[in-house]
């Protein structure tokens, strides 16, 4: 396979350089919150950091560590995040994959699903709920509310159908099961799709703050996102009353940063190893009709 | 077939939903014998429920210690036999009062004491039934040394009284600090000027930074003046633009609610208003003002000041703790505090003053009034510098003693620390209970008064700017008005008050920055009233003058 | 050559779905023969009657003047009021006005511009590079709101990092977002910087599911590549471009919450408040709850009508059932 016509190597090079600026972009607020987490403080409220530290210190680092409600916030978003992705992708590829059959309750239930999508009771009937059944203060909260989402159930199902049919028929011309057809053709070669979702979730898992802080009653039941929240938003709070200290705890700008940066780190670090999964190219084997 | 399902699942799920809403899962529990206090302990040991808002110190504590388990919670069980136990944590402010509102439903017991800041929440508090009504309890159990200190702001009570009954108290009521201006002195004294103490002199300063080059550096970067308006035009605590208003209007400042011989006027539509955003554009469109001033929040406004582009700011005298760094960071700048400037009349010009923050309310069915007047009082020793708090709340954390000399600044202590643990902060409230207003405790260290007590101490500790900065609000204190309004939204405020808050920032902000022309302030008053603006006005008139505080005063104890 | 195209593969098995409707099975042989499939949606049947549909209930708040301590059963009834609040007040049109725009040009812009840099992204044969680019234009989904929002105040600020690389140029400062006319076009563009990552890598996801003989086939019928991009990419993607242009249908009048309340400001009111901030001023911050829900109700009513109107436009257009 040769593009070499000339016009498409002037194509290629403007895209490539295209692609590669707007990729930087996309790095550098990252890398301005990097260089903060690194800097002095007097050189943050100076306005003087953009992409390199100025005053270097891991002080924003070792105080992070330190702060053992950081790094217990941690370990229940971790734990939340595999918890919860799991029992997900297991109730939507479930349903997803049955719903891209055609069959007789199909469409009612697809009805009931979509239903979900745009209509909801409210924050107070989800807390009630979350309340009475006993889920406050515990992981549950924050792994089974959200654990089925339309959305995703939606483009689940649409991955499953862009599989060939002709591939079914012939595994069952050949005697397979419905389950050996599932586990064996089905969920192989949608193996993108699923990674895909999967990874949405699991970043959505990483990054609900609200629930923690709506369901918990103690900062030691808080995930992450939850604390960091705390951690961010009280720099712009109108709190009238403020006095000297909580002030003071404001300009440490610095250790906001580093909180952010690790947040966000986990995932960042994850994702690389996912993206095996859409990359690789899928030969289908042709299929003639 | 399918569509009967459907239907099925929906009317199952409105009944349940229902069910679910209405009931009252909470089971009250049935304390029928009080524990004894003996010796100013509780014994057996009690609990007290409290809630508490989230703050910037949720997340720091000690190795080993906790929401609930820490050094002050300790020493509550050690020496009072009360513990304290934190069953209701909301976020920042929305958040918290959303949590307290949920707590409503019935889903779960509300805590024995718990503070509340927004007044429609108070409001709906007490029409819900839920909260004890405590006349009684403060005549009975508040120590008298507290009960003097509530006798000076009987105002504070006016959003918890309801048809004579007293269902709150407002939280360490002390009239908070006021606000200085803070001047980069170098300027001054490079460009051989005064500190402003009027209107013309104010200008002038400004027009000085802002095209003297007073940094010296040949660029035009500088400008006089940095403020916030993009929530409010009257702030309370930073970046505040107030002072300019009130030298136009006196005592109407801008966003609250004045009184003027017994009649409450709204202080956005007051005379002289126009009068401030003209002079606003004018120095805007002559860059004296901070570009951003739309754009910025209250604290973010700060930063042009600290990274030496604004000469002056106005906030309260611990804002230059926040902006000092200015001082390392460009060469010769100092910071130095004055006191606002005069209005046209010649008076001073006034700012909103600050009562409390927040009310401590209480669960109907407590029974333990006594004991949270017992744990109250003793919060107050730092404040007065009395009994085991004489010096600050515990040792290697906000203060050790080393070498028989008690010590605030953390890098002294034995062995060092970054920063003070702010351990009163632990306790029910965001902040520690003072009775230094405002900057008292500044006022008389700089009078040569003795530090002995941990108030006067940390006083002394302060850097001079700090130091002067609460000496000239403890001076000046008179200037301070609180807001006479401080009930519930009324009526037409719930339905109409957004719009009216919404309307009068976007026409402010866009007469200073010379969108709109300065009739359009005309029209905006117009609007104001005709759009629910003058119904308001009356609504508060009405409240004012049912609020019948003097009769419910002696019924505490407190005349 | 015989070869069949994608786009014909897709109404082919449409068509068998359609006929396949005219006879009914009935039930008996129905969960005999495809019980497995029943079976598999159990799980997301459970989650959905408790968590989505039990709370549904609660939806009659909207018709009440809910107060908390008096529960559903106890608060009185206003029929529609709420809703009637929604128009009354100019501010609040202004603000459902300003969401559909704002809603409708992401929606757009967030269909076109990720399936143009998902085929951009494909022609870069670098194996390395590809991954490269593909792991950081993901990043800045990850970050939340309120501190990509910190960041831009910082650098559209008058005096900020953009405004200086202007300078260089002699343009003036521009006031990103100060300036009503250019509110919209910093959010829109911004929101697009932070998510077209999330649309680019679904269709690279479809992308890499494309059979290479395909292309082969074409390239031996003479196609160059931006044939090949015609006739086989696109219609691959087609389905799930449909399917997610419908979804975000459904979005439409959630033009971006977080976004906008950390960016927005009184100078922008006009054109940049939305339904959702200012139902947070107006309600949510004073416990209206009644009226919070009601607007809820009139967004779901009116995604429900627009899924339902583009699901036949679909159907009847591309031959294609998005669910």
């Amino acid at each position: 396979m040769s593009h070499k016509s000339k016009g498409y190597r002037v194509f290629s090079f403007f895209n490539h350089i295209f692609l590669i600026a707007i990729a930087l972009t996309c790095l550098l607020p990252l890398l301005h919150l990097l260089a903060q987490s690194f800097s002095s403080k007097g050189a943050i409220n100076g306005n003087l950091v953009s992409f390199w530290p100025v005053g270097f210190n891991v002080d924003a680092y070792i105080k992070t560590f330190e702060n053992s409600n950081f790094v217990r916030s941690m370990g229940i978003s971790v734990v939340r995040t595999i918890l919860g992705t799991f029992i997900s992708m297991f109730v939507i590829t479930t349903a997803g994959y049955a719903l891209s059959k055609d069959f007789r309750g199909r469409n009612g239930l697809m009805w009931i699903f979509i239903v979900t999508m745009l209509f909801s009771g409210g924050l107070i009937p989800s807390y009630i709920l979350v309340s009475s059944l006993g889920l406050k203060d515990t992981i549950w909260a924050l792994v089974l509310p959200g654990a089925f989402g339309a959305y995703n159930l939606i483009l689940i199902m649409n991955f499953f159908r862009t599989i060939p049919k002709a591939l079914e028929e012939a595994a069952l011309i050949d005697g397979a099961s419905f389950f050996k057809i599932f586990w064996k053709i089905y969920l192989p070669l949608s193996l993108p799709g699923l990674a895909t979702i999967g990874l949405f979730i699991m970043v959505g898992h990483w990054n609900s703050w609200f629930d923690g802080i709506l369901y918990m009653s103690s900062t030691e039941n808080y995930p992450l996102a939850s604390f960091l929240q705390t951690v961010v938003v009280q720099s712009s709070s109108q709190n009238m009353a403020l006095d000297p200290t909580a002030a003071k705890a404001m300009s440490e700008k610095s250790i906001k940063a580093a909180q952010i940066f690790i947040g966000t780190l986990p995932i960042i670090i994850v994702y690389p190893f996912l993206q095996k999964y859409f990359v690789k190219g899928i030969v289908l084997g042709s299929v003639k009709e | 077939m399918m569509k009967k399902k459907i239907g099925l699942f929906f009317s199952a799920a409105l009944v349940v939903g229902s069910l679910l809403a209405g009931c009252d899962n909470s089971s009250k529990e049935t304390s029928s014998e009080a524990p004894v206090l003996k010796n100013g302990k509780y014994d057996p040991e009690i609990t007290l429920t409290i809630a508490k808002q989230l703050d910037e110190n949720a997340g720091k504590y000690k190795k080993g210690e906790s929401l609930n388990d820490n050094v002050l919670t300790r020493w509550g069980q050690e020496n009072l036999g009360i513990n304290i136990k934190t069953t209701l944590l909301g976020g920042d402010a929305g958040n918290y009062n959303t949590k307290l509102r949920l707590a409503l439903t019935g889903s779960e017991e509300l805590p024995d004491v718990f503070p509340v800041y927004d007044k429609q929440l108070i409001s709906d508090l007490i029409e819900s039934g839920r909260v004890k009504e405590i006349t009684t309890d403060i005549e009975q159990y508040m120590p008298d040394r507290l009960k003097e200190i509530y006798k000076q702001f009987p105002n504070t009570f006016n959003p918890v009284v309801k048809d004579g009954k007293v269902y709150g108290m407002a939280i360490s009521p002390n009239l908070t600090e006021g606000e200085v201006m803070l001047i980069r002195q170098d300027w001054l004294d490079k460009l051989n000027l005064k500190a402003p103490t009027n209107l013309e002199e104010f200008e002038k300063v400004l027009e000085a930074f802002t095209t003297q080059d007073p940094d010296g550096n040949g660029k035009d970067d500088t400008y006089g003046f940095t403020f916030s308006g993009k929530d409010s035009y009257n702030t309370g605590w930073v970046s505040d633009p107030v002072m300019i208003f009130s030298a136009f209007t006196g005592k109407n400042l801008p966003g609250q609610w004045n009184e003027e011989n017994g009649e409450l006027t709204y202080g956005s539509v007051a005379e002289g208003t126009k009068d401030a955003l003209a002079i606003l554009n004018d120095w805007y469109s002559k860059g004296y003002l901070n570009k951003e001033l739309a754009t910025q929040g209250a604290w973010d406004a700060i930063t042009p000041f600290t990274e030496g582009k604004a000469g002056i700011i106005i906030g309260r005298p611990w804002l230059y703790g926040s902006v000092k760094d200015v001082e390392t960071n460009v060469a010769g700048a100092q910071v130095k505090p004055y006191a606002t400037i005069n209005g046209l009349s010649g008076e001073p010009t006034y700012q909103s003053g600050q009562e409390n923050d927040g009310y401590f309310m209480f669960n109907k069915d407590t029974n333990k009034m006594e004991a949270f007047f017992l744990y109250y009082d003793k919060l107050y020793d730092a404040a007065f510098g009395t009994g085991d708090f004489k010096y600050g709340y515990a040792e290697d954390y906000d203060y050790d003693i080393v070498d028989g000399e008690v010590v605030f600044d953390p890098k002294k202590f034995d062995p060092p620390m970054d920063e003070l643990q702010m351990v009163g902060k632990m306790s029910f409230t965001k902040n520690t209970p003072s009775v230094d207003g405002p900057g008292k405790s500044f006022y008389d260290v700089l009078n040569g008064a003795k530090a002995d007590t941990g108030m006067l101490m940390k006083a002394e500790a302060a850097d001079e700017p700090t130091k002067e900065g609460y000496a000239i609000s403890y001076e000046n204190q008179d200037v301070l008005l609180p807001s006479i309004f401080n009930g519930a939204p009324t009526k037409t405020m719930e339905s109409n008050w957004e719009q009216l808050s919404t309307m009068e920032r976007e026409t402010f902000t866009k007469i200073i920055y010379g969108n709109l022309p300065l009739t359009a302030y005309d029209q905006f008053v117009k609007d104001w009233n005709a759009k629910g603006g003058e119904q308001i006005t009356t609504e508060v008139n009405e409240w004012y003058n049912n609020a019948n505080i003097s009769e419910v005063m002696p019924k505490m104890g407190l005349e | 050559m015989n070869q069949v195209t994608p786009t014909e593969v897709n109404q082919l098995e449409n068509s068998k779905i359609r006929k396949k409707k005219t006879y009914r099975t009935p039930w008996r042989t129905e969960l005999k023969k495809n019980w497995p499939l029943y079976v598999l949606c159990i799980p997301a049947l459970v989650f959905v009657l408790v968590f989505s549909y039990a709370p549904m209930g609660g939806v009659i708040i909207a018709f009440q003047d809910y107060k908390p301590w008096l529960g559903i059963l106890g608060s009185e009834w206003i029929g529609l009021d709420n809703f009637r609040r929604i128009f009354e007040y100019q501010e609040s049109i202004q603000a459902i006005y300003n969401t559909v725009i704002i809603a409708v040009i992401k929606i757009l812009v967030g269909i076109i511009v990720p399936i143009i840099m998902a085929l951009l992204l494909n022609e870069v044969r670098h194996m390395g590079l590809k991954k490269g680019i593909q792991t950081l234009v993901y990043l800045p989904h990850f970050l939340s709101w309120v501190t990509v929002a910190g960041i831009m105040l910082n650098i559209l600020s008058l005096d900020g990092g953009i405004n200086h690389f202007l300078a260089n140029f002699g343009i003036e400062p521009i006031f990103f977002l100060g300036d009503p006319d250019l509110f919209r076009p910093t959010v829109i563009i911004s929101d697009l910087w932070k998510n077209f990552g999330f649309g680019m890598i679904v269709y690279l996801a479809v992308l890499a599911g494309i059979d290479p003989t395909y292309y082969e086939a074409a390239e031996i019928d003479g196609a160059n590549r931006w044939q090949q991009t015609i006739h086989v990419t696109i219609p691959t993607m087609l389905p799930m471009i449909i399917v997610i242009a419908t979804l975000s249908l459904g979005d439409i009048l959630n033009a971006g919450f977080d976004q906008i309340f950390n960016l927005y400001n009184p100078l922008v009111y006009s054109t940049g408040d939305i339904i959702d901030t200012y139902v947070y001023r107006s309600s949510l911050l004073n416990g209206q709850y009644g009226f919070g829900t009601a607007v809820g109700l009139f967004k779901s009513g009116i995604s429900l009508v627009l899924i339902i109107i583009s699901y036949r436009l679909a159907y009847k257009f591309a031959g294609y059932r998005i669910f």
